[in-house]
C-alpha cells in the first residue's frame, strides 16, 4: 500500500533532493566564501585606478537582502607614501536584484559615512613598480610639466631678495676700471657720429661762403671802379651832369646787388647758428642713450630687482600643483565615464543565426552602472590632524555607465556644516551632449590658509597661520582645460623671530612686507588646443615691486650716480676732441661771414654817402644853371 | 554508433517492460518540448520540469532527440507560425509585458523560430501524449511477446554484458 502511495507521487523526490543539495552548497559558497573573493577584488581595481595601497577592514555581502557593507576602507596617496588620500568609516548599499540578471548593477541609496583624508598611515602605500600606473601619459600632461616647472623656478627666483645685502656691499667697494667694460658705451659712437655730421654741415657752409665771397669781390670791384669815376667827375657842362646822373643811377644798381649779397650772406649766417644750436641739442638728446649705457653697466653688477609679478612667483607654484591634482583626477574621470555611447541601446536587435527577433517598445532601460545617489558624511580628522575637525555632509548622484539612458549627469556637492570655516566641493560631469563637460568648483571662507599648502620660507610671512577665502572653477570641456580662481589671503603678517631667517634677510623681509597683512590674488590657467596660457595678478603687486626696489637703491647709496659720472667723464673725454673741432669750426665759420658782411656793409655805406654827395651836387647844379637861364631871359625881355 | 544502440535499447526498453503507461506518454509529450524548442534556457526550463515530474525520462529523452531531428524540417513552419503568434495585434500587448519583464526575454520568445516551436510543441503536445497513451496497451498486447522473442531484443535487453555496457 505504501509503496502505491509512493507510485502515485508526482514529483521525484530521486532528483530534487540531490539537485537541492547541489544548490545549498552553492549557497553555502557565496554566502560564506564569496566575500573574500570580492574584497581581494575591490582592493585590486582600488589600486588599479588609485596607483596606490587599498585596504578593507570589513567587506560584507547579504545575499537575503543583496546588501553590501564595507567598513575602514583607506585608499593611499600615490605622492604621499605615508598618507591616506581617502579613509573611509564605513559604504553601504543594497543591490537591486533583478537587474543583476541583466548584468546591471542597480544601486539606488549608497551612504559613505566618516570619510576623511590625508590622514597618517603607518605602512607606505606605494605600490610594488610594476603594479605602479604609468604617469604623464594625460592629455595635458606636457603642458602641465612645462607650467610646474616655470612655476617652481619663479617661486626660486623669489629669494632674490637676499642680494640686497650683495648690493650694498658691491657700492662700498665700488671700482669703475673692474666693473666697467668701457668698450660697450654705445653714446661714445653716436655722438661722435652726431659731431661728424655737423663738421659735415659746416664744411657745405664754407663752401657757399667762399662761392658769395668770390662774388662779393667781382661785385665790389666794380662799384670801386664806378666810384672812383664818379668822386672824379666834376659838372661844368649839362653833358658832364647828365653822365654823372647816368654814372649814378649804375651805382644805385650796382648797391641794390651789393645789398642783396648781404642779405644771402645774413640768412647763411642764420641758418649756421641755426644748426649751431641743434647740434647741441642733438648731443643732449643722448642723454637717454647715457641712461640706457648706466643702466646697463649696472645689470651686470647683479643689482637684484623686483618685477611686476611677485605674488604670481609666491603663489604661481601652489596653483599649478593644485590644477595638476584636479586636472588628475578630471583625467580619471574621463577614463571611466567615457563620452556619450549608444551601446547599451536595447533596440538594437542581436544576430541571430536563425528566425527573426521581433522587437517590441521598451518601457525603460537601465544602464549596466547607475548609483542614484550616494549620501557622504566627512570630517577633517583623522590621525594626524591637529585642531578641532570639521564635519561635511554631501551627496553624489547620478553615477552610471550611460547618462544618456537615465537622462541625468552625474553631479556631486559636500559642504562643511561649520559656518564659521565653510567650505564647498561641487562639481557636474556630464555626458549627455556630444562633447562631455566636466565642471568643478571650490569654494572656501574663512578656512586656514595651510589648505593652500604653500611653502614656508625665511622670505615670506607664514601664510599658513593666515586665514583664507577661496573660490576655484575647473571646466574640462572636450579637451580643452579652462580654470579660474580668486583669493583672499587675510591675517597674516611677517615675523621676524619665527621666519628662521638670518638678522639681515629678516630686516629686509621685515621693510618688504610691512603693513602687508591680507592679499587678493586673480588667477587663470587654460589649456586651449593644446596651448597654456596663465594670468596671474595681484593687489600688492606693485606695492611689493616698489618697495623692494626702493629698499635696494637705499642700500645701493650712490652707486648709480658713480657709474653715471664715470660713464659721462669717459663720454666727454672720448668726444672732447671732436667737440673742439667742431666748436672752433662753426666760430671760424661766424668770422668769415661777419668779415663779409662787414665788408658789404662798408661798401654799402660808402655807396651811399657818395650817391647822396652827388645827388647834391647835381641838384645845386641845375638850380644854379637854371638861375643863370632865368637872369639871361629876363635880362632879353628888359 | 554506440549512442544510437542505446537509444534503441531504451526505446525497446519502454516498450517491452511494464512501465505506467500515463508515465510514458506525459514523459514522452514534454520530450516534445525539450526537442523542439531552442536556447538553453528554455532546454534547461523543461529539462528540469521532466526531472521533478514523475514521468518516464527515458521516453522524455527519446521524445526529444526525435523531435530534435524533426525540427529541422519543421523550422521553415515554425518561423511562420512564430512570426504570425509574435505579430497577432491582440496579443501585442502580452509580448510587450513580457518583453519588459525581468527575465522573461531571456527565453528570446520574441524570436518567430523559438515561439513557432513553443506553438507547435503546445499543438503537438495533446495528440502526442494521448496518442501514445493508446499506443503503449495496443502494443504490449498485440506485439509484445512476439518481439521479445527476436534475437536483437534478447542481445539489447537480457544478456548481463548489454546492461553492463549500456547501463
Amino acid at each position: 500500500m505504501k509503496l502505491k502511495i509512493f507510485q502515485y507521487q508526482p514529483f521525484r523526490f530521486a532528483f530534487i533532493l540531490p539537485t537541492a543539495a547541489v544548490v545549498a552548497a552553492v549557497w553555502i559558497f557565496f554566502a560564506f566564501f564569496l566575500d573574500p573573493i570580492l574584497k581581494s577584488a575591490l582592493v585590486s581595481a582600488g589600486q588599479a585606478v588609485f596607483g596606490a595601497k587599498v585596504e578593507v577592514g570589513g567587506f560584507k555581502t547579504s545575499f537575503k537582502s543583496f546588501s553590501v557593507s564595507i567598513s575602514n576602507l583607506r585608499i593611499g596617496d600615490k605622492d604621499n607614501e605615508f598618507k591616506n588620500l581617502a579613509d573611509i568609516g564605513s559604504i553601504k548599499f543594497k543591490v537591486r536584484f533583478i537587474p543583476m540578471l541583466s548584468k546591471k548593477f542597480i544601486i539606488d541609496n549608497m551612504s559613505v559615512d566618516n570619510f576623511k583624508w590625508a590622514t597618517i598611515r603607518k605602512t607606505s602605500a606605494k605600490l610594488p613598480p610594476k603594479k605602479q600606473k604609468k604617469s604623464g601619459t594625460g592629455i595635458f600632461s606636457k603642458a602641465l610639466e612645462s607650467a610646474q616647472k616655470t612655476a617652481a623656478s619663479e617661486f626660486e627666483q623669489f629669494s632674490s631678495v637676499q642680494k640686497i645685502n650683495e648690493a650694498k656691499n658691491l657700492s662700498k667697494n665700488f671700482s669703475a676700471k673692474g666693473a666697467i667694460d668701457f668698450a660697450n658705451i654705445k653714446a661714445v659712437d653716436e655722438i661722435k657720429k652726431s659731431y661728424q655730421d655737423m663738421s659735415d654741415k659746416y664744411s657745405n657752409y664754407e663752401k657757399d661762403i667762399k662761392v658769395k665771397g668770390e662774388d662779393i669781390k667781382v661785385e665790389i670791384s666794380g662799384i670801386e671802379t664806378l666810384v672812383n669815376k664818379i668822386s672824379k667827375t666834376n659838372i661844368k657842362t649839362l653833358d658832364d651832369a647828365a653822365d654823372l646822373r647816368n654814372n649814378l643811377k649804375e651805382l644805385l644798381s650796382q648797391k641794390e646787388k651789393l645789398e642783396i649779397s648781404y642779405k644771402d650772406i645774413k640768412t647763411l649766417q642764420a641758418n649756421l647758428s641755426k644748426d649751431v644750436k641743434d647740434g647741441s641739442k642733438t648731443i643732449k638728446g643722448f642723454d637717454d642713450l647715457i641712461k640706457s649705457d648706466v643702466s646697463n653697466v649696472l645689470s651686470q653688477l647683479s643689482i637684484p630687482s623686483s618685477s611686476q609679478d611677485t605674488i604670481r612667483k609666491l603663489l604661481g607654484q601652489t596653483w599649478v600643483n593644485r590644477i595638476n591634482t584636479i586636472v588628475y583626477y578630471m583625467e580619471l574621470v574621463r577614463q571611466y565615464m567615457p563620452p556619450k555611447s549608444v551601446s547599451e541601446n536595447p533596440h538594437e536587435a542581436p544576430i541571430r543565426l536563425k528566425g527573426r527577433d521581433i522587437i517590441f517598445p521598451v518601457r525603460s532601460v537601465l544602464p549596466k552602472l547607475w548609483i542614484g545617489n550616494i549620501s557622504l558624511t566627512a570630517n577633517s580628522g583623522g590621525e594626524g590632524k591637529e585642531g578641532t575637525p570639521v564635519y561635511y555632509s554631501g551627496y553624489v548622484r547620478n553615477i552610471s555607465s550611460n547618462q544618456s539612458l537615465i537622462g541625468k549627469p552625474l553631479a556631486f556637492e559636500i559642504a562643511s556644516d561649520d559656518k564659521k570655516q565653510l567650505i564647498k566641493i561641487n562639481g557636474v560631469f556630464d555626458r549627455l551632449t556630444d562633447i562631455p563637460t566636466d565642471t568643478i568648483s571650490f569654494f572656501a571662507d574663512g578656512t586656514s590658509a595651510s589648505m593652500l599648502g604653500i611653502p614656508d620660507s625665511s622670505y615670506t610671512p607664514s601664510f599658513n597661520k593666515g586665514k583664507l577665502k577661496f573660490q576655484s572653477n575647473f571646466t574640462l570641456k572636450g579637451s580643452d582645460f579652462i580654470s579660474a580662481m580668486k583669493l583672499n589671503l587675510y591675517s597674516f603678517g611677517y615675523d621676524a623671530a619665527t621666519s628662521g631667517a638670518d638678522a639681515t634677510t629678516a630686516k629686509y623681509m621685515s621693510m618688504l612686507w610691512k603693513g602687508i597683512n591680507s592679499l587678493n590674488a586673480n588667477a587663470g590657467f587654460s589649456i586651449i588646443g593644446g596651448s597654456l596660457k596663465m594670468d596671474f595678478s595681484s593687489d600688492i603687486d606693485s606695492i611689493f615691486s616698489r618697495r623692494f626696489n626702493e629698499i635696494v637703491k637705499s642700500e645701493l647709496g650712490d652707486l648709480e650716480n658713480k657709474v653715471r659720472a664715470e660713464v659721462n667723464k669717459y663720454i666727454a673725454e672720448q668726444t672732447k676732441t671732436d667737440a673742439a673741432q667742431v666748436q672752433k669750426y662753426a666760430q671760424d665759420l661766424e668770422k668769415l661771414i661777419n668779415g663779409d658782411l662787414s665788408v658789404l656793409q662798408g661798401e654799402i655805406d660808402k655807396v651811399n654817402k657818395l650817391y647822396k654827395e652827388k645827388e647834391a651836387e647835381l641838384t645845386s647844379q641845375a638850380s644854379k644853371e637854371a638861375g643863370k637861364a632865368v637872369n639871361s631871359l629876363l635880362k632879353g625881355l628888359f | 554508433m554506440f549512442l544510437i544502440v542505446k537509444l534503441l535499447r531504451n526505446i525497446v526498453k519502454i516498450l517491452q517492460e511494464d512501465i505506467s503507461p500515463n508515465q510514458i506518454s506525459l514523459g514522452f509529450a514534454l520530450g516534445l518540448f525539450l526537442g523542439l524548442t531552442p536556447g538553453i534556457l528554455m532546454k534547461t526550463f523543461f529539462f528540469v520540469l521532466i526531472m521533478i515530474l514523475r514521468v518516464n525520462v527515458g521516453s522524455a529523452f527519446l521524445a526529444g532527440a526525435i523531435f530534435a531531428i524533426i525540427g529541422f524540417v519543421l523550422d521553415p513552419l515554425a518561423d511562420k507560425l512564430g512570426f504570425f503568434v509574435l505579430n497577432i495585434s491582440a496579443l501585442k500587448g502580452l509580448w510587450t509585458a513580457l518583453y519588459n519583464m525581468p527575465i522573461i526575454p531571456f527565453t528570446k520568445f520574441n524570436n518567430t523560430l523559438v515561439m513557432g516551436n513553443i506553438v507547435l510543441s503546445l499543438i503537438l503536445f495533446a495528440p502526442a501524449a494521448f496518442g501514445m497513451k493508446k499506443f503503449i496497451p495496443y502494443y504490449r498486447r498485440r506485439w509484445r511477446d512476439k518481439v521479445a522473442n527476436w534475437k536483437i531484443i534478447k542481445i539489447l535487453t537480457g544478456g548481463k554484458i548489454a546492461a553492463l555496457i549500456f547501463d
